[in-house]
């Protein structure tokens, strides 16, 4: 396994390559799996349209509104309920615009990440890791009516101009990832990883685009605060509503959330999964670092996945995993034959299925 | 000035000019493409705020050609042979404090309960009732609409909330502060009004109507 170096490639055409047909086949595997099983705990959108979905539509129905000491949706960041008022602008109905959107972006989402770590690693590595995200446990996720798949699209985007030194254009997709998931704001470091090694060969200008899109993120962030401020008189109103979902940043939060875990696992027995994917994660980071996951993409992996538990408590860990490509790559890099990979592709079909069947339980 | 300084500061440049392009462009697209939230559902949000940061209302009540003194506490309370759960405790003056569980729809309880008085009064006079209405209200989108008013002798915004045919709640806020001064329900031919006084928890109020101390809240 090689990882290519980013320095020497001159200036390249973004355009892409269409989607492998076998890419496209395990993205209808999983749609399938997954939409189907949704449709067998309960024949209508339900499933999918629910949990944080509500928020979402919310926000994109009537816009933001904070009420203090309440869940509150300015905890849910503006990029998804702008697409999904522009999807049903097209003329889709609310319930069925989030899925839509979602499942035709996971499609993007799985090509362009293809070519980012067919780019970082080699062709098997990267055929490998984007099946099983197609696959993975969680990613009904992908299906539902949350902005990860959006979000995916953007980091990969976001990294892959980078790489190809398309820099405007990566300030853009990195800015619209930290506006959808304020997991978008780890990018920086994978950007700043790519444009430190393209420094030599950029013209003051292009670097200055490089450093912009390594500042895109936290831009953007401001930009949410903002309007906040404008709409809402409070430009720290997310912050304020992640509070009252129980979310909110302390030094000492990792130890209060191992601290307390088993009462909380008895107030929800479901924090087990959460407690599992953390663990699970952890040692897929440790083997994306022996598959030479580059270094910048390591630490925004990790910091994904082990950030959140700073905020007291395990729950949805599972979930922003899905954000972490090194987690994929780490698993892509442990399955070398056909057989591992093959069980691997059964066990994560069959705990995809178990894991859609837990929505009718649980959030994500 | 040297080359480099010359190219140094170019990519500063072209950096900040690019940070503020997205930060710029990031807030257009939100303004242009998200609603603001109505004036109706901001004094909704803001009413809620208050009753939400008060759990001591002191009511005069006006129900059935009767006009009733009471209070209403919002908290854990202790309930025979369980462990405490929230609700609020209606005291009205005399009889002995009325126990009303905290629900997840308090309209359609109190529809429910409509031959109870104390459930209605509840409905207008207990914080822990009207919060989450307003707040609940004004998160879907319900229907409320508002108009200049006159309530409490003072200049006033009527915020209606009208949840089905013959379900309404009218509160009065005040212009300036939204703060809540009078709320009216209307509910299956049966009507009820309340002057809201919201109060710090004192053991001179809490001893006046019969209500326990310091019923604390526990953080969720």
């Amino acid at each position: 396994m090689s990882v290519r170096s980013a320095t020497i490639a001159p200036r390249r055409r973004l355009a892409l390559a269409p989607a492998p047909r076998w890419l496209l086949g395990w993205w209808a595997v999983g749609r399938a799996v997954t939409i189907a099983t949704a449709l067998a705990l309960k024949p209508t959108v339900w499933t999918l349209d629910r949990w944080d979905g509500r928020w979402y539509r919310m926000v994109a129905r009537g816009g933001y509104l904070l009420v203090p000491g309440r869940q509150s949706d300015p905890a849910f960041f503006p990029l998804y309920p702008i697409l999904l008022r522009g999807v049903h602008a097209a003329g889709v109905g609310w319930g069925i615009a989030g899925p839509l959107l979602s499942n035709g972006a996971l499609l993007l989402g799985l090509g362009l990440f293809y070519a980012l770590t067919r780019e970082i690693f080699s062709e098997q590595l990267a055929r490998r890791s984007t099946i099983y995200l197609a696959l993975f446990p969680l990613s009904y996720v992908f299906s539902m009516a949350y902005p990860e798949s959006v979000v995916l699209v953007l980091l990969t985007a976001a990294s892959l101009a980078g790489l190809r030194r398309r820099w405007w254009l990566a300030a853009i997709c990195a800015g619209a990832a930290a506006l959808a998931r304020p997991e978008g704001l780890f990018l920086a470091f994978p950007l700043a990883d790519i444009a430190w090694r393209q420094r030599q060969s950029l013209s003051p200008a292009r670097r200055g685009a490089a450093l912009a899109a390594v500042l895109a993120p936290v831009a953007a962030i401001a930009s949410y605060s903002l309007y906040l401020a404008t709409v809402l008189h409070d430009p720290l109103a997310w912050s304020q509503a992640e509070r009252a979902w129980g979310r909110q940043f302390r030094i000492t939060g990792a130890f209060h959330a191992f601290a307390h875990v088993s009462t909380a696992v008895g107030h929800r027995p479901w924090l087990v999964r959460d407690l599992i994917c953390f663990f699970v994660y952890l040692g897929l980071l440790y083997a994306a670092r022996r598959a030479r996951t580059p270094p910048a993409w390591l630490a925004a992996g990790a910091a994904v996945v082990i950030l959140p538990v700073f905020t007291g408590a395990f729950d949805s860990v599972g979930r922003f995993g899905l954000l972490a490509p090194p987690l994929f790559w780490g698993l892509a890099g442990l399955t070398t034959s056909r057989r591992s990979e093959g069980i691997v592709r059964s066990v994560l079909l069959a705990l995809l299925v178990v894991g859609t069947v837990s929505l009718a339980y649980v959030f994500p | 000035m040297s080359s480099a300084v010359r190219r140094a500061l170019l990519s500063v440049a072209v950096t900040l000019a690019g940070a503020a392009g997205v930060t710029a462009s990031g807030w257009a697209i939100q303004a242009a493409a998200l609603p603001p939230p109505t004036s109706a559902t901001r004094v909704a949000a803001d009413a809620s705020a208050w009753f939400h940061e008060h759990r001591l209302v002191v009511d005069v009540f006006h129900f059935d050609h009767r006009r009733i003194k009471g209070a209403c506490l919002r908290g854990w309370f202790p309930r025979p042979h369980e462990p405490k759960a929230r609700a609020s405790l209606l005291s009205l003056r005399p009889g002995r404090p009325l126990r009303v569980p905290e629900r997840r729809h308090p309209w359609i309880a109190a529809a429910r309960r409509s031959g109870q008085p104390g459930r209605i009064l509840a409905l207008v006079g207990c914080t822990g009732e009207l919060a989450p209405a307003l707040a609940a209200a004004a998160q879907s989108g319900g229907h409320l609409t508002t108009e200049r008013s006159y309530a409490a002798n003072q200049p006033a915004v009527a915020l209606e909330l009208e949840h089905a045919k013959a379900e309404r709640l009218t509160l009065y806020v005040s212009p300036r502060t939204d703060e809540p001064l009078v709320a009216f329900v209307h509910l299956h031919e049966l009507e009820a009004t309340s002057r809201l006084f919201l109060a710090r928890v004192t053991p001179l109020l809490a001893s006046r109507f019969h209500l326990p101390r310091a019923p604390r809240e526990p953080r969720r």
